[in-house]
């Protein structure tokens, strides 16, 4: 009883002491610790995948184009079609100017005639020299003179030998001749280009400041839109770098179809490369896909051929002596280490060959802190269309006709204005070339003095004809009279007989030359007179219908014939009716700064109306990016053409649409355009905020991830996007790989 | 006389036996002085030494010759070798130290050598080490001395052609991709100004041995791109060619273990005499031995310092005690005087009487003190002694002077109030007993509150001027001693005003109860009142020594206490270990790239074997910007953590921020863009919850620009936090230190990995109570070589309490409590055993007048409850007074430097308890003692005194 007291006592005493010394004290409130909802660390499962080094492209499905070109430098007279145009074969496309060749021609032909003339005339004169010399042999024979007989021997095997080389060289003439002729009349028959194929014209050259095509300068291209291939802007037999890869295939919509280089011969490319102009690399599909214009499709290009394999991510995997290993997750949840069989990597993931299974899950640590706050994202497919919009946009002009100076002079008049339209045949503006009076002078001067010199001759020898009539009739008399039969005297009668028939002969010859020289005076004469007042004012007529583009001179500017600088004016051909044109500077791809360059043929093209925001669709007809090239075999010989550089680093894209909603100039120039760089069919498009960055260490670039949510976590997992490709922009990221339709992603909620 | 003076001693030997101890515990803790200032200025040694190799990783003490020869300077390797050997030897006999070790290089300076196999040219040293093969393996090929043996095809061509033989380590091979067998080829000049070609054969590949001890002090790879050569190649490449100058090295490892207090000066001297005459001397221990003679100062000081109240408290028992002697021998001193003999016989008679006593002390306290002084040395807090290694505390010759010191001072102070009594004859001594109530010199002239206000101003003095203090004592300057004395000073005062007052006390409840008590409780207040110049000494002495005893053991829980909260919260954990991150760098264009690859954390795992209870991540860098607004704070502290992890292993005191620091983590973790900062960050710019603030890091390549800025919420602030000090110091250009505010970010370990890429971590590890450090960090370098610094906050701690400084204070104020408690317990005993003595007659009068035993008692213990009670309890009070107004004001002296952690009284109540139990036990034995004299008093014989 006693001892309980006691016991009771202590307890009291050292609870009253326990709370003397701690129950005075206010108590600390010692919370919970809460799991940091940022995160580095987390498992992820070992599954297969293509594991290797990869690279990506996104290429267009584009018609096969035709170019026409001249062989030579040409100045083209006439484009006979225009862009969007549907020609048939053997439709004339464009013309030169045949006019020189024709003067040409023409001279040769009057040459050829005069020569001609002048043989046949001529040809009496041998038998009568040879006549002269064997009776002057005679003559010396009778005398008993055979020193000179042998001279005159001597001079009749000269003369028969001369006229042998006259007349081959007359037959070489009439061949150069001939020659000459049949060339020019070829080039006159070449300065119309034909179409080589059915199919719509898609390029045509700009004309409005340069008629001169240059050798193998596209002038027009007709492109047939029932055979297609996969091209991929800026990439050109010179920098494509997939030749030898041993995988390539096209993912079109979740397909993966094998893709193939749609290859040039060795001839094209080596002549490409000789030339230093490349054409765009193609591919086709190995299978019919029906991918038609306008389509586009991501390329993927493996350097070894892959097959999907077991792998981990490289920020899973360890090493130590005794190999290389990861932490996988335990029944328990514990991490255990695991060694495993590697085998090869890239910068993302290793490839296991032994010591995991599909689906345990590995620890992994990297750098990106894991969205504290999500919600969920199923991801879907969906067509995915690019539209960017160009830098500028004005009414079509694509029949352009440049006048240059024809000859120098001052500028006297000029009544052309910018924006009017003008006929054919209406004067455009006056030079006063100054030296024209004084050439057609001059050439009736050198007309007169050709008849005077002709009439000389005339005069001088019909005299002669004469006085030798007259000593043959002296001489048949006195022989005649004086029955003088001496020898001599009958030699000398012959002599004179033949000397007169040489004078009507020369005089033959004579009249041929003068009529010659008086056509070719006239010829001269008339083409100089052609829009020549006769003042030397020399009138620039408009060669078609159409509108004055510009102007470039004005009165009293001087120019000089033949001089690039020296361009006059140049007119377009009024626009048909359903073609409306943009000209684009160079598209310029988001985020990358990639230039795109213009659309690819076949492409839709938006033109907002940016008043009323009234949207209208048309299709780009025409994609003239500077300096494309396009190789190909004609006549078994490998070809070459490039599309001329246009404004510097700018393309040009014509569109083709209905023009009834735009009234005018002002309508079109308060529009905006908008190109369709991209279509692709069944693409992964995310929020771009759903995909993150981060910098790959040891260097600037940068890699891709998303957060996928397995088993309710979110887990990193590397993508490859459009973005680098120019696909996607901020708001939308096309995921070219690395999550698949029904994946579920983390999309990070905001905290503010 | 001698018998005379044994019979004396004899006579009164209880009270000669309590001198005795006096004595001895005088002359113990006088040696104490000597000993342990020499033991602890070797452990001072022993430790700047330690340290010194930890940090710089090398031997600590060695003495380098670098020369530098022209080829007409240089003979020959042996000649050279011989003439170093000789300046090294005459270094180790002129300090009286063995050589440990030596080492000799000698290096060409190298020109560009083409080679065969590799890239066309590169930069080759060539290069000699005696005994090179002795402490190196060679791992692949054969050693150049061995050349003719190699079987590779191109080193026995070469060799034929000519070519010197030579040997390469591993990491030349490796950096400059060379192989054995390779040829490479130098252009030298000849003496004669032609041209002419060396050819030098890779024979071998050498790396250091891991036996080699302390040999390569200068590494196989300190000399770059080196090629080791033959001594005879060596020399007959000098001889023959003009191939510049040879540097030459002799590195001289003295054995730095005989290194102690005594040869330090010596050591410090010598070793800047040579080094100011030869410029190529260089010596790497010379800055310990400096900071060793700064803190030599200091620790002298200090231990004085401690030393004084203690020997002061041993000087008043032996007075007491000594007066006590001489009262009772009054009657017998004035009658020798009566008799004739003269004064000076008489204080004679004393003196020899007390150089007996106090030369038998002084040698007892000799081996008492080596004892003692071992025991202090051997504490690790107050009144915690442990068994560890006390082997630097050794017997010291000093201590006999210390003992004839104490031998002296006892001889002065048991003798000194003989020459007082010595002039008294029978005639005066009745005048004596009279003057015994006139007030003492001390309480009539206010001694006692003069003392306390001096001490009072010395106080507030010191308070005023504690930064200037802590930053003296930060820059390494000395504590005025009189820090420690003036608590002392206060402590005497205040007991001495305390006697004032209870006097006063004593007085006034005689004169309130005089005419209404009973004749005991009359009798006992009239003793107290006549006694009260007698009991005034017991009474200063129980509080003096009661009050030193709170105020040390409190002086020193709060000095342990704080040390060790600070080395845990600077710590943060119990085990930080940091690993050496491998850094990778690309050069693009102009911009070099970086990145670090995180070593494997799981490797950390082992560690749960070793008792390892969690770990985790902590990103610290120290270099991080803040800005707020247009302003930018620069070099300020970031953490990365993963919140969970560190609250449950990181440590923190609860109270030392407004809440609880998880209410901050829980903050942190719900808020991935959050940041905690330091309340000193938020004060200056007025940040508050909520508020955003862009931080940024820079790299390893550049401190010039931040590589990424991010922005983050504050999200919580804190006072403190774990491994975060706010305040820094550094000197200033004026040499003195300056002060730096330090700011605090924590952020998310995730966010911060994820805004500025991986960069290294330290893991910190909590671990449970018997996690052996040594065992961990086994088994860790088995796991992980590459650690860079393995923290262990126990080792830290221990580390700490074994500091020269904190050292004497734990044992010092161990041992002088002890002392102090021993003395208090005698004088207290001998005081009342003579005081019953001699109430002996007065008890029997009592007794004879019907007084009950019982009601003696009772007197007795009314007698007890206003001397020896209300003296412990004033001992008490001021004890408790001393550690509110000195501990503080004490503790910078070991803690100067601003803490987030600001320095806390540490009261204990076990001390407390302890203090009390012990003073209990000796009060209730004095109690019972007395009570047994009483007992077996015999009062018939009382009786009859009384009646007579």
């Amino acid at each position: 009883m006693r001892s309980r007291h006691a016991q009771f006592n202590r307890i009291v005493l050292a609870g009253l002491i326990a709370a003397l010394l701690s129950g005075c004290a206010k108590p600390v409130e010692i919370p919970v610790l809460e799991d940091p909802v940022a995160v580095n660390v987390a498992y992820r499962p070992v599954e297969k995948r293509y594991v290797g080094k990869y690279s990506v492209a996104v290429g267009n499905v584009v018609p096969v184009e035709y170019c026409h070109f001249y062989r030579k430098v040409t100045t083209l007279k006439e484009i006979c079609c225009d862009v969007g145009q549907y020609v048939e074969e053997g439709d004339v496309l464009a013309s030169a100017d045949e006019k020189k060749l024709k003067e040409e021609l023409q001279d040769l032909a009057a040459e050829r005639a005069l020569t001609v003339s002048l043989h046949d005339a001529g040809l009496g004169l041998y038998a009568l020299n040879q006549d002269l010399v064997d009776l002057d042999k005679k003559s010396c024979v009778n005398v008993e003179d055979f020193k000179g007989a042998a001279e005159c021997e001597n001079r009749l095997n000269l003369e028969k030998e001369n006229y042998v080389y006259d007349e081959k060289l007359y037959e070489y003439m009439l061949k150069q001749y001939d020659r000459k002729i049949a060339d020019i009349s070829k080039d006159i028959e070449e300065c119309t280009l034909k179409a080589s194929h059915s199919g719509y014209v898609t390029y045509i050259k700009d004309t409005s400041k340069d008629n001169v095509a240059k050798i193998n300068e596209a002038v027009v291209i007709i492109a047939d839109p029932s055979e297609t291939y996969i091209e991929v802007p800026d990439m050109n037999v010179d920098n494509y770098l997939y030749r030898n890869y041993e995988m390539k295939y096209a993912m079109i919509g979740k397909e993966e179809v094998p893709v193939e280089e749609y290859e040039y011969t060795g001839d094209e490319s080596v002549y490409a490369i000789a030339q230093d102009s490349y054409p765009n690399i193609r591919f086709k599909t190995v299978s019919d896909q029906g991918l038609k214009v306008g389509d586009s499709v991501v390329l993927f290009f493996y350097n070894k051929k892959h097959q999907k394999e077991l792998c981990v991510g490289v920020d899973s995997v360890n090493s130590d002596d005794g190999g290389s290993y990861v932490y996988v997750r335990g029944e328990n949840g514990e991490k255990e280490k695991r060694y495993f069989t590697n085998g090869p990597s890239d910068d993302l993931y290793v490839t296991v060959i032994d010591g995991l299974h599909e689906g345990e899950e590995v620890y992994y640590v990297q750098e990106a802190a894991s969205p504290a706050r999500y919600k969920e994202y199923t991801v879907s497919r969906t067509d995915y269309v690019q539209e960017l919009e160009t830098a500028e946009i004005r009414q079509a002009q694509t029949l352009n006709t440049a006048y240059f100076a024809p000859c120098s002079g001052t500028v006297e008049e000029v009544f052309a204005e910018s924006g009017k339209e003008v006929k054919k045949g209406d004067v455009l503006m006056v030079i006063d070339s100054g030296g024209g009076r004084s050439a057609i002078s001059e050439l009736e001067n050198e007309k007169k003095r050709a008849l005077s010199e002709f009439e000389k001759k005339i005069n001088s020898l019909d005299q002669e004809a004469y006085d030798l009539n007259a000593q043959i009739k002296v001489l048949t008399l006195e022989t005649a009279n004086y029955h003088l039969c001496e020898p001599e005297y009958r030699f000398q009668t012959e002599k004179m007989k033949d000397q007169a028939k040489i004078a009507v002969i020369e005089k033959q010859l004579a009249q041929i030359e003068y009529d010659a020289a008086t056509q070719k005076y006239n010829r001269l004469l008339s083409r100089i007179r052609e829009n020549n007042d006769g003042k030397g004012k020399i009138s620039i007529v408009a060669k078609d219908d159409g509108i004055v583009s510009a102007v470039y001179v004005k009165k009293g500017t001087l120019v000089k014939e033949n001089e690039e600088n020296h361009l006059l004016l140049s007119c377009s051909k009024a626009v048909p009716d359903k073609i409306a044109v943009l000209t684009a500077k160079a598209i310029t791809l988001p985020i990358t700064g990639k230039k795109l360059g213009a659309a690819a043929v076949g492409t839709s093209v938006s033109i907002v109306n940016s008043k009323d925001g009234t949207a209208y669709e048309g299709t780009c007809i025409c994609n003239a990016w500077n300096a494309k090239s396009y190789a190909f075999t004609e006549d078994e010989k490998a070809r070459l053409s490039t599309v001329s550089m246009e404004e510097k680093n700018n393309g040009r894209i014509i569109v083709q649409m209905d023009l009834k909603d735009f009234t005018d100039q002002a309508d079109i120039r308060s529009c905006r355009a908008f190109v369709r760089t991209l279509a692709l069919k069944d693409a992964i498009v995310l929020p771009g905020d759903l995909v993150y960055t981060e910098k790959i260490q040891g260097g600037n670039k940068t890699r891709e991830y998303v957060w996928k949510l397995i088993g309710g976590e979110p887990v990193k997992q590397y993508v490859t996007i459009g973005t680098e490709f120019g696909i996607g922009n901020g708001q939308e990221t096309v995921i070219l790989s690395g999550v698949e339709e029904g994946d579920l992603l983390a999309d990070e909620l905001n905290v503010q | 006389m001698i018998p005379f003076i044994a019979k004396k001693i004899k006579n009164k030997k209880l009270l000669n036996i309590c001198l005795l101890i006096g004595t001895i515990l005088l002359a113990a803790f006088l040696c104490i002085y000597p000993m342990f200032r020499e033991g602890s200025l070797n452990r001072l040694i022993k430790t700047l030494f330690l340290a010194q190799q930890e940090e710089e990783g090398e031997y600590p003490a060695v003495i380098s010759l670098k020369e530098t020869l022209s080829y007409e300077e240089f003979s020959s390797v042996a000649e050279t070798s011989r003439r170093l050997k000789e300046t090294g030897d005459k270094w180790c006999a002129d300090l009286k130290a063995d050589s440990v070790m030596e080492q000799q290089v000698f290096t060409y300076h190298g020109g560009s050598a083409s080679s065969r196999f590799g890239p066309k040219s590169r930069v080759i040293n060539l290069g000699y080490v005696t005994d090179l093969y002795r402490y190196a393996d060679v791992v692949y090929g054969v050693g150049a001395e061995e050349a003719d043996r190699s079987e590779n095809e191109y080193v026995k061509e070469a060799l034929e052609n000519g070519a010197y033989p030579c040997v390469i380590s591993q990491k030349t091979m490796d950096d400059n991709g060379l192989i054995v067998g390779e040829l490479l080829s130098f252009k030298y000049r000849i003496y004669d100004d032609t041209q002419g070609m060396l050819d030098f054969v890779i024979t071998g590949v050498i790396e250091e041995k891991e036996d080699a001890g302390l040999f390569w002090h200068m590494r196989l790879n300190d000399p770059e791109k080196t090629v080791y050569l033959r001594a005879s190649d060596f020399d007959k490449i000098a001889r023959e060619n003009e191939i510049g100058e040879i540097n030459v090295t002799e590195n001289r490892m003295p054995d730095y273990s005989k290194i102690d207090h005594k040869n330090a000066q010596d050591y410090k001297s010598y070793l800047e005499k040579i080094t100011k005459e030869n410029t190529h001397i260089s010596v790497n221990f010379l800055t310990t031995l400096t900071s060793y003679k700064e803190q030599e100062k200091e620790i002298s000081m200090i231990l004085f310092a401690f030393e004084i109240p203690i020997v002061a408290l041993l000087l008043l028992f032996l007075y007491m005690v000594s007066g006590r002697i001489l009262e009772m021998e009054t009657t017998e001193i004035a009658m020798l005087k009566s008799r004739g003999i003269t004064r000076g016989r008489i204080i004679a008679i004393y003196a020899l009487q007390s150089s007996i006593i106090a030369g038998i002390g002084s040698l007892i306290g000799i081996p008492a003190g080596f004892l003692m002084c071992r025991l202090a040395a051997g504490t690790d807090g107050f009144l915690s002694f442990t068994l560890k290694d006390v082997s630097t505390y050794d017997f010291s010759l000093m201590m006999f002077p210390f003992a004839a010191g104490a031998f002296l001072l006892g001889v002065l102070f048991m003798t000194l109030p003989v020459i007082g009594l010595s002039k008294l004859t029978i005639t005066d001594r009745k005048g004596l007993r009279v003057s015994l109530k006139h007030t003492p010199f001390w309480e009539k002239y206010f001694l006692d509150v003069l003392l306390l206000l001096i001490s009072a101003y010395l106080l507030y003095n010191y308070y005023k001027q504690s930064t200037v203090m802590s930053e003296t004592i930060i820059a390494g300057g000395g504590v005025d001693p009189v820090i420690f004395l003036d608590s002392s000073l206060f402590i005497l005062s205040c007991g001495l005003v305390f006697l004032r007052l209870s006097g006063y006390l004593v007085r006034l409840i005689y004169r309130i109860g005089q005419k209404r008590w009973k004749p005991a409780g009359f009798v006992a207040f009239l003793q107290i009142i006549r006694g009260a110049k007698k009991q005034g000494f017991i009474s200063v002495f129980l509080i003096m020594t009661i009050a030193m005893g709170v105020f040390n053991t409190n002086l020193a829980r709060t000095v342990n206490e704080n040390t060790k909260q600070r080395i845990e919260y600077n710590l943060g954990c119990d085990l930080r270990i940091d690993e050496v991150w491998r850094l990778i760098t690309i050069r693009n264009g102009d911009e070099m790239n970086w990145s670090y690859r995180e070593p494997d954390f799981g490797r950390y795992d082992v560690l749960k074997e070793y008792g390892a209870s969690g770990m985790t991540r902590v990103l610290r860098d120290e270099k991080t910007d803040i800005i707020i607004g247009t302003k930018t704070e620069k070099g300020n502290i970031l953490m990365g953590i993963h919140t969970k992890e560190f609250g449950t292993i990181a440590k923190l005191p609860a109270d030392v921020n407004s809440r609880h620091w998880f209410h901050d983590l829980n903050a942190l973790a719900k808020d991935p863009k959050g940041v905690i900062i330091s309340s000193n960050l938020a004060e200056k710019y007025a940040l508050k919850t909520g508020d955003k603030i862009k931080y940024a890091r820079y790299g390893p390549m550049s401190d010039k620009e931040p590589y990424a800025t991010v922005e983050g919420r504050v999200c919580g602030i804190v006072d403190a936090f774990p491994g975060y000090e706010s305040t820094d110091y550094t000197v200033g250009e004026s040499g003195g230190v300056e002060e730096k505010e330090k700011y605090l970010l924590v952020v998310n370990y995730a966010t911060l990995i994820s805004d500025f890429s991986q960069t290294p971590y330290s893991v910190w590890v909590s671990l449970d109570k018997d996690a052996d450090p040594d065992k961990i960090r086994e088994a860790l370098k088995e796991k992980i070589p590459a650690i860079a610094t393995m923290r262990f906050g126990s080792e830290e701690i221990q580390k700490n309490k074994d500091s020269a400084m904190l050292q004497i204070t734990n044992g010092m104020f161990s041992v002088g409590f002890i002392v102090s408690l021993l003395i208090c317990v005698v004088g207290f005993l001998i005081y009342w055993i003579l005081t019953i003595r001699e109430r002996e007659l007065l008890y029997g009068i009592y007794r004879a007048m019907g007084m009950s035993m019982k009601e003696i008692v009772k007197m007795l213990i009314t007698e007890q409850i206003f001397s020896s009670f209300l003296a412990t309890l004033s001992g008490f009070g001021v004890g408790a007074l001393t550690t509110v107004l000195f501990t503080k004001l004490l503790s910078i002296v070991y803690l100067p430097r601003k803490h987030n952690l600001p320095i806390t009284i540490f009261f204990r109540l076990q001390d407390s308890i302890r203090m009390i139990a012990i003073i209990a036990a000796a009060f209730t034995v004095c109690f019972f003692i007395m009570r047994r004299l009483i007992r077996n008093m015999n009062i018939t014989t009382a009786l009859k005194m009384g009646e007579d």
